[in-house]
């Protein structure tokens, strides 16, 4: 009877071992800055639901009380990559923090057409949302881990659309209180960054033309959604619409271009 | 006499590294596609430093990463397609569209049951269609382009469907997933030499001499450096007249240079002349092709283009060869062609 209660116990320790997918031999452990709110949903998604694990990336997530905090711990060296506040962000951008946006993530939109209107209230919320950003210095996260980052969010925007109640359960204190609304969009969109960024009247005199587009590197976010539309089928329709919205130069001739072949498993 | 032999050689060899020392250098950056053979030509049979320059090439894998190189001035000189420049600058990186590199090449294929159906001249056989494109090629923004022209209001008449690469396209095609697809060469050669796909229509037969690969450099060093990058150029438009004049060993150079069969380039190149490979800067079909971004709906903030486009350095290039050779056609076809489209 003992003999085959071990038998049992080394089963089942046996098939937990094999449940628990292991992270590549070389995965890097990037320290990621986040709030604890609604607006990190993708963020906080691919790290509950194993997503960075799955892309070959180790994620260790810290939990900041404010945007103004998680920059200054960034610039201070002590993070990888962060997703905060696009207002904050960009007001550091333009005090020269070396910080580049790789990533959109969740911003509120009140649902109604009467508060879409108001246009100040409208910004405001639009400010508030979230964006991802890696910082610009020796030893920061290189542009292959940057792209499992990215593919990471992407899928778990892929999640949150196609299974939400699946996804927001994996993160139920962040999902939205009643009568709020959140849209989530893995798109760094420069050109909604660049609206944000003149509303804001960041544009000092002397900087170059490119200053905001110097510190958005939406090449990161093409990639990824390129090769996640090669992997996944180009029938998604998630990943469909996604690929409407990007401007992404397009591949042409016969490339010589590198692909992922490391790709873990979909969602 | 073997001491007489070794000081001459030594002259000799010091006379040429002395030469190409005192060349001003560009680093020119292209991706693999078979129209940009004029950069293989020009350095192959010495025009780049016969004009005074010494030019290192390197070939990249994607537009965007090409644009990435110029832009931290890895590179002097880029040709990476058109849609790549004009987003970048109207992001505000500040590069000069100076001169071009190919003129056209973009395919409509379809099955071959489906080809009688999409026969004749007329843009309307495209209406109710479903056509798969890569978003922002060349293809797709000229296609639009072509229809808005003809008066067909693409976005309510006719079905596109966005795919991630070429490959997924023919795909598609292949497949019967959409009526049509629109490539770019090499693929639909090879699409009709794998696949047994057919070509309906080259986008030239709808717009004549439309833009596809430009030539960009950073403004600041075309403003510091004018002579070079006119050098430059000039090196290309003889060039040109040894692709026009020089078919075989064209082709022959081409082939070395891009490793792609040289059956498809000769084809391409000579027998269909599905592109040309013209270093005419192509001013107003570069404005066309910005404002078909626009009306698409691909870019929603204007910017004024024409800012970064120079034919001044072009134009002097052409000038200081015809006035060696003026009786010579090909430059006379150029300097005409060049009247029309800047």
């Amino acid at each position: 009877m003992r003999r085959l209660f071990s038998y049992v116990v080394l089963a089942a320790l046996a098939l937990i071992a094999l449940a628990v997918k292991p992270a590549p031999a070389h995965a890097e452990v990037v320290r990621l800055g986040c709030l604890d709110e609604t607006g990190s949903a993708l963020v906080l998604l691919a790290d509950a639901a194993a997503i960075f694990r799955e892309e070959g990336v180790e994620v260790k997530p810290v939990r900041f009380n404010s945007s103004a905090s998680g920059l200054a711990a960034l610039a201070a060296g002590k993070l990888d990559v962060g997703a905060f506040a696009v207002g904050e962000t960009l007001k550091a951008i333009a005090r020269g923090d070396r910080i580049r946006i790789i990533a959109g993530g969740g911003s509120e939109s009140s649902g109604s057409l009467l508060d879409e209107v108001d246009a100040s209230a409208r910004q405001e919320r639009e400010e508030r949302g979230i964006v991802v950003m890696t910082a610009e210095r020796p030893g920061a996260p290189d542009k292959e881990t940057l792209g499992k980052l990215v593919s990471a969010l992407i899928k778990a925007d892929l999640l949150l659309q196609s299974q939400p109640v699946r996804a927001w359960s994996s993160i139920a204190r962040q999902r939205p209180g009643r009568g709020s609304d959140f849209r989530f969009d893995p798109d760094p969109d420069y050109w909604r960054l660049a609206s944000i960024w003149k509303r804001l009247d960041l544009q000092a005199p002397g900087m170059a033309r490119s200053f905001l587009a110097d510190h958005v590197y939406d090449e990161i976010y093409c990639d990824a959604l390129h090769d996640l539309r090669e992997g996944e089928g180009e029938s998604n329709p998630v990943l469909k619409k996604l690929a409407e919205k990007a401007v992404c130069p397009p591949d042409c001739c016969p490339t010589g271009k590198k692909k992922r072949t490391d790709k873990g498993g979909s969602q | 006499m073997k001491r007489i032999f070794a000081v001459v050689l030594m002259i000799a060899l010091l006379a040429g590294s002395a030469y190409g020392a005192a060349l001003p250098k560009l680093r020119v950056g292209y991706v693999p596609e078979p129209a940009h053979g004029l950069y293989f030509v020009a350095k192959e049979k010495g025009f780049f430093k016969e004009e005074g320059v010494d030019v290192d090439l390197y070939q990249f894998g994607s537009a965007a990463e090409g644009m990435a190189a110029l832009k931290a001035e890895k590179l002097d000189v880029g040709t990476f397609g058109t849609t790549a420049p004009l987003v970048f600058i109207s992001k505000g990186s500040e590069f000069t569209f100076i001169g071009g590199m190919m003129i056209g090449g973009q395919a409509i294929i379809t099955r071959p049951e489906r080809l009688a159906e999409l026969s004749g001249k007329d843009l309307k056989v495209y209406k109710g269609k479903k056509i798969g494109l890569v978003k922002l090629s060349t293809g797709d923004v000229i296609f639009k382009g072509a229809l808005k022209k003809a008066g067909i209001d693409y976005k309510k008449d006719v079905n596109f469907v966005e795919f991630g690469s070429v490959a997924a396209v023919v795909e598609a095609v292949k497949k019967g997933a959409v009526d049509a697809g629109l490539v770019f060469p090499p693929h639909f050669s090879l699409a009709e030499k794998n696949h047994g796909l057919k070509v309906a229509h080259y986008i030239e037969d709808f717009y004549p001499d439309y833009t596809c690969c430009r030539i960009v450099a950073p403004t600041a060093q075309v403003k510091a450096n004018p002579d070079t990058y006119r050098r430059f150029l000039a090196g290309l438009i003889r060039a040109y007249r040894f692709y026009k004049t020089n078919p075989d060993e064209t082709v022959k150079i081409y082939t070395r240079a891009l490793k792609i069969d040289e059956d498809i380039i000769r084809n391409e190149t000579y027998v269909k002349r599905v592109a040309e490979s013209n270093p005419d800067p192509l001013r107003k079909g570069i404005l066309d092709f910005w404002q078909h971004i626009r009306d698409a709906g691909y870019i929603t903030h204007d910017y004024p283009i024409d800012q970064h486009i120079n034919t001044t350095l072009y134009k002097q290039a052409l000038d200081s060869i015809v006035k060696r050779e003026p009786k010579d056609k090909v430059y006379q076809q150029m300097l005409a062609f060049y009247k029309k489209n800047n």
